[in-house]
């Protein structure tokens, strides 16, 4: 249903981005390792999935979907494989040429709320990125995660994401898109009232795209 | 005798200067016997004839030539205040003749000088060609007054008459006629008289030129596509070729795997690396490419500030035009042509 959602934002971006400056959207392929609790639970997978940017002067909307089959790493305790989808939303203004502010949202759910935690957040972060040569832009960026909210509840006051990635022109219309993300979610739940468990969540995603030209 | 009579010939230049002061030949019969007498140096029989001819009726240019052999004959004999006096009266038939210095001899030449400086005469009065704007020129005149006088410099014009100039004068003089209205409009195109009006006691001479005035409309000036001797520069650059490119590559794929080290939790096991891994050997190898590739055009901020200057320069000068050629638009050319000469001596 939510992918339903994200799908027709898409569309919606789509029939808008005849008045906007720069409209891609693309397919992408994704990889991510999830892993939940301790080191013996652990997760991977490979998924298909979507990206989009608008871009109008100095803001930029990018939207992001993947879906990604988990299934337990070799070694991990877990048995249980699912999907997991995530949505991410990153709305950036370019300060510089080379500095961007950027805010924005990512929902990820499992298709088992047993098998994992679902999460949302809100994005508050900054992006920094150099053009490396004629089409080519790295970018590197921090974002801390506010306000996450888990499936199986806690809080999680330490939150971050790192993100790298290369952006590639390969034809007027056609560019390529890669960009891993590492989040860290320090997440502390306090089920029977008593003492705080720490139940951290890390993930690992890694994103390769390619977008079209509108 | 016949070899004093050439010496004399020789010392005056008289014949020669005659024949060439005297072109064409005069209507009147006595005047042309003077004249043949005189180039046979009977200088007697030239002034008797002259003085004939004087008598009888004769136009204007032959009565001035026939003064005019009179003082030529007397300076030959000797009588230089009747060859004064002679000169005198020829000038003042026609104040614009003139004797050729290297035709006549210097006792003629000075005689004749004489005269003029005797007489109150308004001589060679000339008005040259001018094209100007109105109110924006001026017509250059030029003329000789031989005395000091009260000289009045008039342009009229039908009814109209405007004074162009008053003043005591001799010598050669140069007026500019503003071709103006007393309002400050220009002057009516048509044909103007000149009236140079000399007066001394009880001498007034009087000379005039006839000028035509024609309109036309300014040319106005055609807008700026560029400014002369400035060109717009490049506003991008090449920078040259360097390992920048792939040290960032290092420097953005380091950082991200120092900040997910730094970030791993322990207690989830060593941080993944297969995604990361992934994802910085292709920026490294984008890196490298990129680093043996032709580095991307950028902007170029100091030529960018010089074609904004330059345009905003062009931007200023073709308004200068635009309101320069408003008020052209509002304007007339006068063209000023002298048509060929009158004078009268009163």
């Amino acid at each position: 249903m939510r992918a339903l959602a994200l799908g027709g934002f898409l569309l919606g971006l789509c029939t808008r981005s005849a008045a906007a400056q720069h409209a891609t959207l693309g397919p992408a392929v994704a990889v991510a390792e999830y892993r939940e609790v301790a080191s013996s639970l652990r997760y991977s997978g490979v998924g298909p999935g979507a990206s989009a940017r608008v871009t109008w002067h100095r803001f930029t909307l990018d939207a992001a979907i993947v879906s990604i089959q988990m299934k337990p790493a070799s070694g991990s305790a877990a048995t249980q494989s699912f999907r997991a989808t995530e949505i991410d939303g990153w709305l950036r203004w370019d300060a510089l040429n080379y500095m961007s502010f950027e805010v924005g949202l990512t929902q990820r759910s499992p298709d088992s709320d047993f098998a994992a935690q679902s999460l949302g957040a809100v994005r508050v972060g900054a992006r920094t990125r150099y053009l490396l040569g004629p089409g080519a832009t790295i970018w590197l960026r921090g974002d801390y995660l506010a306000g996450a909210q888990f499936s199986g509840g806690g809080t999680a006051p330490l939150a971050l994401e790192l993100g790298l990635g290369l952006d590639l022109e390969l034809s007027r219309h056609v560019r390529a898109q890669v960009d891993y993300s590492f989040q860290r979610l320090d997440r502390k739940t306090n089920p029977a009232g008593g003492a705080k468990a720490s139940v951290p969540i890390e993930q690992s995603l890694a994103r390769l795209g390619l977008t079209v030209g509108l | 005798m016949r070899s004093s009579g050439l010496l004399l010939m020789l010392a005056l230049g008289i014949p020669a200067a005659v024949r060439a002061q005297a072109a064409p030949a005069p209507q009147n019969a006595t005047l042309r016997a003077a004249i043949q007498a005189y180039e046979n140096l009977d200088f007697t029989r030239a002034i008797t004839l002259a003085r004939r001819a004087l008598s009888e009726h004769m136009t204007g240019p032959d009565q001035a030539r026939a003064y005019e052999l009179l003082g030529f004959s007397y300076s030959a004999t000797d009588s230089q205040v009747k060859a004064v006096d002679a000169f005198k009266q020829a000038i003042l038939l026609d104040p614009d003749r003139q004797l050729d210095p290297n035709k006549v001899s210097p006792k003629i030449t000075s005689l004749f000088y004489s005269a003029l400086g005797q007489v109150l005469v308004v001589r060679q009065l000339q008005a040259d060609s001018a094209r100007f704007i109105g109110g924006q020129g001026a017509v250059p005149l030029r003329f000789t007054v031989t005395s000091p006088a009260r000289v009045r410099v008039r342009a009229v014009s039908g009814s109209t008459s405007l004074l162009v100039d008053s003043a005591v004068l001799t010598g050669a003089v140069n007026v500019r006629w503003l071709a103006r209205l007393p309002n400050g409009d220009p002057v009516p195109s048509g044909t103007w008289l000149i009236v140079v009006e000399a007066t001394s006691g009880q001498n007034t001479f009087s000379a005039s030129r006839s000028l035509r005035v024609t309109y036309s409309p300014v040319d106005t000036l055609p807008h700026l596509t560029s400014l002369p001797g400035y060109k717009e520069l490049p506003e991008t650059e090449v920078p040259p070729q360097s390992w920048r490119p792939l040290g960032l590559a290092f420097l953005f794929t380091g950082s991200a795997a120092a900040g997910a080290l730094a970030l791993n939790n322990d207690g989830l096991g060593s941080a993944p690396g297969r995604e990361l891994i992934g994802v910085s050997v292709v920026t490294l190898a984008a890196g490298f490419v990129m680093t043996l590739r032709k580095p991307a055009p950028r902007p170029a901020e100091a030529n960018i500030l010089y074609n904004r200057l330059l345009r905003e320069q062009l931007s200023q000068r073709n308004a200068d035009i635009a309101k320069e050629n408003v008020k052209r638009r509002q304007q007339v050319q006068l063209t000023v042509v002298p048509l060929p000469k009158t004078g009268s001596a009163r």
